[in-house]
Formats: structure tokens, sequence, C-alpha cells
């Protein structure tokens, strides 16, 4: 009979945050965004031009880009980025890469830890439809050889870990993720085991998306977007008036860190990650299951990684994206997962960022790190007659005197694919 | 035999080129107005300053003739750029092929010299 003893499972810490986000650019503006409920979404005038019936965006302020050559383009003057590494960027890694610069300082690693052959990066973006097509119609006007050689790697969906590599010198594993708006939260799954099974010690998780007219207008065909031109009024998850999300970009970066690992280096530790699931729907391409049996099962799946009961969770940053149908099947999966009383609370944030698409699931779990870490509870904006069908769930539609301890995030993408994912405050010092 | 660019191709070659050294893009429209081949080493020079790191920027104005583009900190990439860049301002096309054992400023110069001549007696 074997004796065999296993090591206790290895604990995964967050120890770095960066956010370039339609709510705010700097750690310290999102928290103030988040707490005072101000939204990063207003009219976007290029809309009106495209003559379709949306008016409103999540941008990204500070960022603009008016030409095709990376020259021209403006970001903060706090950052300071070579030619060499902006030439195969396009918009969402340049967000992505602002991000990335401010998570290496918060967790203050030194350059010999993040080019390291235990340092990964686990990435999501869509890539730069913008730069495709524009890129597209100059090769075929002039001729690939006339065109930017770094065209395909700026444009294409793995552009994030292609740039991160060769900008930061990542020496471990690096991966892109394509699982539409869940594909972040893939990412965050993917780091934490990896983490976990002992095959890294440090992995960045990163979600960017441009945000323009290219990264809207496909949207706007699936008629997923809401037609309201009020950001006061609209997206406004869990509210009876729903009637579809706004498109945000921006990137969102997580240092993933093993604990033993950030404790020798004296990290600060912001909280933990203890567990994440996976499943999906097969049930449509687009739209989710109505009873939400993907996104019940991977919450469950979540709950019992994190060894923890349903009872525990007390908050969930919610997919909520603001659409009737979607909105509908994570109220009934929640409803099911943790019973019909009142708790954990549930908020979704995109009510006041839009839909951050790859970079949602990033975004939105730095979102809850800064909940658990700074006690306060995110409100779900622009609630005005909360869906009877979801009374029975503590949805935050006004702020409360609560903070959370352990708090879940939530990601579902076309396709029907699921993510969960639970963080826990870090109080053991 | 000067050639006439309208006000909207003077605007546009002005506008795509406004990044390189300071007289560049004036020296563009005067060769393609004049074709005064004699420019092109200081145009090539404006487009190199433009794509060179910042801090390499001195050494593209004090490079001679015989001074090697590698010497200036250029990759191969940086090396594309440019040959994009001055296809579009000398309105010539370089074939890859064209640029083995071209290395120095005057390499590139007698290269772009060459085409942009015999385009102009082809058209």
């Amino acid at each position: 009979m074997s004796t065999q003893t296993f090591p206790p499972p290895r604990r995964v810490v967050i120890t770095g945050l960066g956010f370039i986000t339609s709510i705010g650019n700097t750690r310290e503006q999102v928290l103030t965004s988040l707490r005072e409920l101000r939204t990063g979404i207003e009219y976007y005038p290029p809309l009106e031009r495209a003559r379709v019936p949306v008016r409103l965006a999540g941008t990204v302020k500070e960022f603009s880009f008016p030409e095709l050559h990376s020259d021209e383009w403006i970001y903060p003057a706090t950052y300071t980025i070579p030619r060499e590494h902006l030439r195969s960027m396009g918009p969402n890694a340049l967000f992505g890469f602002c991000a990335m610069k401010q998570a290496i300082a918060e967790a203050q690693l030194p350059p010999e830890l993040v080019s390291h052959p235990r340092t990964g990066v686990m990435c999501a973006s869509g890539g730069s439809s913008w730069l495709t097509y524009d890129y597209m119609d100059m090769m075929l006007e002039k001729g690939p050889q006339r065109c930017n050689p770094m065209a395909m790697v700026a444009s294409i969906a793995g552009t994030l870990n292609m740039n991160f590599v060769a900008c930061f010198g990542i020496k471990g594993h690096s991966l892109g993720f394509s699982s539409a708006c869940a594909s972040s939260a893939h990412a965050l799954g993917e780091a934490f085991d990896r983490i976990r099974l002992n095959r890294q010690d440090i992995v960045f998780v990163a979600g960017a998306e441009d945000c323009d007219l290219f990264s809207i207008l496909p949207f706007v065909g699936t008629r997923a977007l809401t037609k309201q031109t009020d950001p006061a009024v609209s997206p406004c998850a869990f509210d009876v008036k729903r009637d579809g999300f706004v498109v945000t970009g921006g990137g969102a970066v997580l240092v993933l860190e093993e604990l033993e690992h950030a404790r020798q280096r004296g990290a600060a530790i912001q909280a933990e990650m203890i567990g994440w699931g996976e499943a999906s729907d097969g049930y449509s391409v687009m739209a989710p299951e109505p009873e939400g049996d993907g996104l019940g099962r991977a919450m469950d799946a979540a709950i019992n990684e994190a060894g923890i009961s349903p009872a525990e969770v007390d908050y969930i940053n919610a997919h909520g994206t603001s659409t009737p149908l979607g909105d509908a099947a994570e109220i009934r999966a929640i409803k099911r997962v943790f019973g019909e009383r009142k708790g954990p609370y549930v908020s979704s944030t995109k009510s006041i960022t839009g839909h951050g698409l790859s970079l949602a699931g990033a975004m939105e779990a730095g979102f809850c790190c800064l909940a658990l870490q700074e006690r306060f509870t995110p409100v779900s904006a622009n609630i005005t007659e909360l869906d009877p069908e979801f009374a029975s769930v503590a949805i935050v539609t006004a702020p409360i005197d609560d903070a959370p301890r352990v708090a879940m995030t939530n990601s579902s993408g076309f396709g029907g694919t699921n993510v969960s994912a639970i963080l826990r405050r870090w109080d053991e010092g | 035999m000067p050639t006439e660019l309208t006000d909207e191709q003077i605007e546009k070659l002005k506008h795509e080129f406004r990044r390189c050294r300071e007289g560049t893009p004036e020296a563009i429209v005067n060769l393609r107005r004049t074709g005064d081949t004699s420019l092109i080493p200081e145009i090539l020079r404006g487009i190199v300053y433009r794509y060179v790191r910042p801090e390499a920027r001195p050494q593209v104005e004090q490079a001679s003739l015989e001074t090697p583009l590698s010497a200036l900190g250029m990759d191969s990439l940086m090396m594309l750029e440019v040959m994009l860049d001055v296809q579009d301002a000398l309105d010539i096309v370089v074939e890859d092929s064209d640029l083995r054992g071209v290395k120095t400023f005057r390499d590139v110069s007698e290269l772009l010299t060459q085409r942009f001549t015999e385009n102009r007696q082809a058209t």
C-alpha cells in the first residue's frame, strides 16, 4: 500500500495591478470611479458619423490614434516607449503595455524577475480590427512589400503576448487566449494553475482591447448594444429597461505570484486567488443557455476548488452586460448556486466601464482585488427599476456599508463559454 | 524635365515626412519637382534620422557617405521602414534583392539615384 504523501498545494496571491480603462488610467483613478460610481462611458461621435443606431462607448481617455503610423499616437507622457517596441503594437497592445508597466512597478518586481524562466505571461486580446482593415487595404493598393513589415504582428489576436515577450524580455510561458468575452478570465485561471502546479512562480495576466469604430461596429451587427444615448441611463444591468451593452477597450494586468515567493521577496500582497472554474453551455454560438447552465457549473467548480461553501462568497462581480437574455441567465445561475437567500451581494461594474470583451475578465478580477483590499462593495449603476425576477438576489443598487472578504468574478463569452474565479482578502499579514 | 506637383501632392508629401529631419519634406518636394538627384543623400539622411533611436540622431547628423547604416544602431526592420519611406518619397520601387550588399549611405544613395533616374526616363 502506497504511503506517498503530496505537498500542500502552492498558494497564489496577487502582488500587482495595472489599469488603462474607461474609468481611469491609474489605480487611484479606478478606485475613485468605482467608489463614487463615476462612469467612463460617453457619447462617441464616430458612431453617429457611421450612421448606426448606437451612440455610446466606454472611451479610453488620454490616448489617441489619429493615424496608422504609431509615431502619431498620443499616450500619457509618463510612459516612455521606444519606437522599436511601438512599431509592432496596435492600440490594445499599447494599453496593455502601459497597464503592464503599472503592475510591474506596483509589484516592485526587479528586471531580473520580470525576465526570468519562471515568469510568464497569459494574455487575451481580440487583436486590432482597425489595423487589420487598414493594412489589408494598403497591401491590396500598394502591395504587401510596401506595407509595414510589422503589420501582421501588430494586428492579429496574439499581438499582446508577442509584444510583451519582446518588450519585457519574458522568458517563461507565454500564451494567448481566445474565448471571446471570457478570454482574459481563462488567462487568469490558466495562470493560477501554472503557479499551483509549480510550473511558474510569477505569471502576468493581461487583457486588452482596442476601442474604436472597428471594435464596436461588429457588435452593432449582433444587435447586442444599447441604443440609449445617456450613460446615466444605460447600460443598466439587472434593470427591466436594459437593452444591451456598451463596448469599451483598454488594458488590465494582474501579477499572480506563488505565496512563498512573494513572501521571500517582501512583496505587498493584495489578495489571494483561491480557485476558478469553467464550463460551456453546449447550447448556442451566441445566446446564453437561458438558465445559465454553464455559468452555474463554472461557479460550482470555482467554489469547489476554493474549498469554501457558497455561503462564504459575499460579493459577485457579475458578467452583467445589461443584455435582456444574458443578465437573466446569470441571475438564474446565481440563484441555483447560492439559493434563494439574500446574499452574496451582486453588482455589474460594466454599467460604468462598458464591456471590455477580451479585457473584461482581467479588468474585473482587478476590480475585485481593489474591493477586497480597499474594503468596499462596488455598486451596480443605473438601476431605477430592478427586474422583478431578480428581486430575491442582493443586487447592489446603492452604496452599502459592507466590505467583501471573498469575491467571485464571472465571465461568459460567445460559444457559451463561462469562467468563474474566486479571490479572498489577504489578512494573514 | 521639371515635373509639376499639385498643391495637394505637395501637402501630402510635407505631411507624410514631417517627422523627418528638418528640411527633408522640402528637399523631397524639390527633388520631385526638379529631378535634382544631388538631394538624395540628404533626403536619405533625413529619413534615417526619423527611425533611429533619439540618442543616435547626432551620429546621423555627422554621418558621411562612407558611414554604414548599421553603425547608427539600425536593425533590419528599421532599414525596411527607411526603404518604405524612401520609395514613397522618391516615387520609386526598390526590390529586396537590390539591397543585398548595400551598406553605406553612398551605396544606398547610388541605388536610389539609379532607380529614380530610370523611373524618370521611363515616364
